[in-house]
């Protein structure tokens, strides 16, 4: 088995909360991936009212002498109190640090939503339930479809966590990685398009508005296997819709086939039935937020705090795009498809 | 033709809200007329055939930023589409890039409507072309089609629709504009130089 970074089980004498219960374990790599890629952090405190952003870096390893090999099976997992856990490719990288400088970066410019044009989506979790074994997102890509990376390929795993109010960390944090390797001789290489609708503002003064963005497939004939949405509490409907890439009108509701109405547990939506989840020549999603603003909390600086980061100044308490559960919002897709094509996943801004 | 004479105007206003009320004339059709941000806040009134700046966003990726004032619509909330299409086919060809928000709009002096907060990214229209997968063409030197639609709370709706030629238009920028607005573009393909300090993961992370 090839163990990238082995974590670094760091003695917990103070977590981030409460002892954990008995029951309780840790998301870990699973101990019957003896073929594929493994990656753990380390377990790490997260201090009340605090928002942990780091991301962690590996690169793949070399497991078909020298060539380019396939995974079809992902397991993702979050301990509790995890706001988001993504992995992105990393084509270029700006000022995130030499060799010699780690594989640890701690927010900065990971968090930076530019670079996402250079950081093609590979799998994301927004799974953080304590239940027992339910912390991850366990995936066997439909039959036929598989990853395909390179050796030494870098990999990035961005880890956001939230020990504040609107989400806790009861315990502590960790997020663990598995990628399964394929037997398939031949698969069909899957895709990602991950898009990201930012230049957003939900107001005091305009306080229900809804964002809408369209991003289209390279090429026609596509199938989408998964997708999800991420925005942050004010948030109130996800919705992701077929579109043909070439009707300026929102798609009407037999296109729609993803909806999330629950900002802190939206589904992973996987799709079962390949025929209904093709998209046509020209085509891709559009798909919308709507929210629902609401009086920020005194804790985390109430409307001064959200005037104060406002790069506009309007004065007007407006939620705008940023990471920080607490003080900004997100309208974010993510959809997964095959056939990858022409070498790219797509990023929409 | 600036704009900004306009905006002072309506800056006066907007302190005291004054909408909902309608601006213009009830029977006529909603009328809107478009103008181009530069990459130092300025603005352009855009007509047909015009150079429009390709500008790295605060969010990333390639943007132009389109400004409206429209009249003979309620003022209030409005909800601004703007999208770009290839242009080389009337009405049904390939949209390369496609974005809808509400921004609210005030009437000013001059008898038009203006966005409230007319200095905010968020009150144009954010149609951001680059990194391109999709057009058969470069995205910058190119003419395509700019649409940027309006519909107020009545539902009245109006737009307009011109042929513009997208252009890098940060200097500094040039090379990655240039790259991320290719035909063909495709994730890892675009270094810029020590200068800006992007360069291939798979170059520094052997």
């Amino acid at each position: 088995m090839k163990r990238l970074a082995v974590a670094v089980l760091l003695a917990m004498a103070s977590c981030s909360g409460e002892d954990p219960p008995e029951e309780f374990t840790d998301v870990h790599n699973d101990p019957a991936n003896t073929t594929g890629v493994q990656f753990q952090t380390p377990v790490f405190e997260v201090a009340q009212g605090v928002e942990s952003q780091d991301c962690y870096f590996f690169n793949m390893p070399d497991l078909n002498n020298g060539q380019d090999y396939w995974i079809d099976h992902v397991r993702l997992g979050s301990n509790p109190g995890s706001h988001h856990a993504n992995v992105f490719r990393v084509k270029t990288i700006v000022a995130l640090g030499t060799p010699e400088q780690g594989d640890f970066v701690d927010d900065g410019e990971c968090f930076k939503s530019a670079n996402w044009a250079d950081w093609p989506l590979v799998v994301n979790n927004q799974n953080d339930t304590a239940e027992a074994g339910k912390g991850y997102f366990d995936w066997q890509l439909p039959s036929g479809v598989a990853y395909k990376f390179s050796p030494g390929e870098r990999i990035m795993v961005q880890t956001h966590y939230v020990n504040a109010s609107t989400q806790t960390t009861p315990y502590h944090g960790r997020v663990a990685l598995d990628f399964y390797r394929s037997s398939l001789p031949n698969p069909i290489e899957m895709g990602t398009l991950f898009a990201t609708q930012q230049s957003i503002r939900i107001c005091r003064s305009n306080q229900t508005p809804t964002y809408h963005g369209s991003c289209a497939f390279n090429k026609g004939g596509v199938t989408i296997a998964a997708a999800n949405g991420h925005f942050h509490s004010r948030g109130t409907k996800f919705e992701i819709l077929k579109w043909d890439g070439v009707t300026a009108e929102r798609p009407d509701t037999s296109s729609l086939f993803y909806t999330s109405t629950k900002w802190d547990d939206p589904p992973m939506t996987i799709y079962q039935d390949p025929g209904a989840m093709q998209v046509a020549e020209h085509g891709g999603v559009w798909w919308s937020c709507a929210y629902e603003w609401s009086e920020p909390l005194a804790e985390v600086g109430g409307c001064a705090a959200l005037d104060a980061a406002d790069k506009q100044q309007a004065g007007d308490c407006c939620y705008t795009f940023g990471p920080k559960v607490e003080t900004s919002e997100h309208c974010n897709a993510f959809v997964y498809y095959y056939p990858k094509v022409d070498r790219t996943d797509i990023t929409c801004f | 033709m600036r704009h900004t004479a306009s905006l002072l105007l309506l800056a006066a206003c907007s302190s005291s809200p004054p909408y909902p009320e309608f601006a213009g004339d009830p029977a006529l059709p909603l009328e809107v007329e478009l103008s181009i941000r530069d990459v130092s806040g300025g603005l352009t009134t855009l007509a047909d055939g015009m150079r429009v700046p390709l500008i790295e966003a605060p969010q990333g990726g390639k943007t132009i930023f389109v400004a409206v004032r429209a009249r003979n619509l309620y003022t209030g909330a409005v909800e601004l589409m703007g999208l770009v299409r290839d242009g080389t086919v009337d009405g049904q060809d390939p949209i390369l890039g496609l974005e809808k928000r509400p921004v609210d709009f005030a009437l000013a002096a001059d008898g038009w409507a203006y966005p409230v907060e007319p200095d905010q990214l968020s009150s144009y229209s954010n149609i951001a072309l680059c990194p391109n997968y999709k057009s058969s063409r470069d995205i910058y030197e190119e003419a395509y089609q700019v649409t940027v639609e309006v519909e107020d709370r009545s539902g009245r709706r109006g737009g307009r629709a011109l042929m513009v030629t997208p252009y890098c238009g940060v200097p500094a920028e040039e090379q990655s504009c240039r790259c991320q607005c290719a035909h063909g573009y495709h994730h890892g393909q675009c270094t810029v130089g020590p200068n800006r300090s992007a360069v291939l993961a798979s170059e520094v992370w052997r």
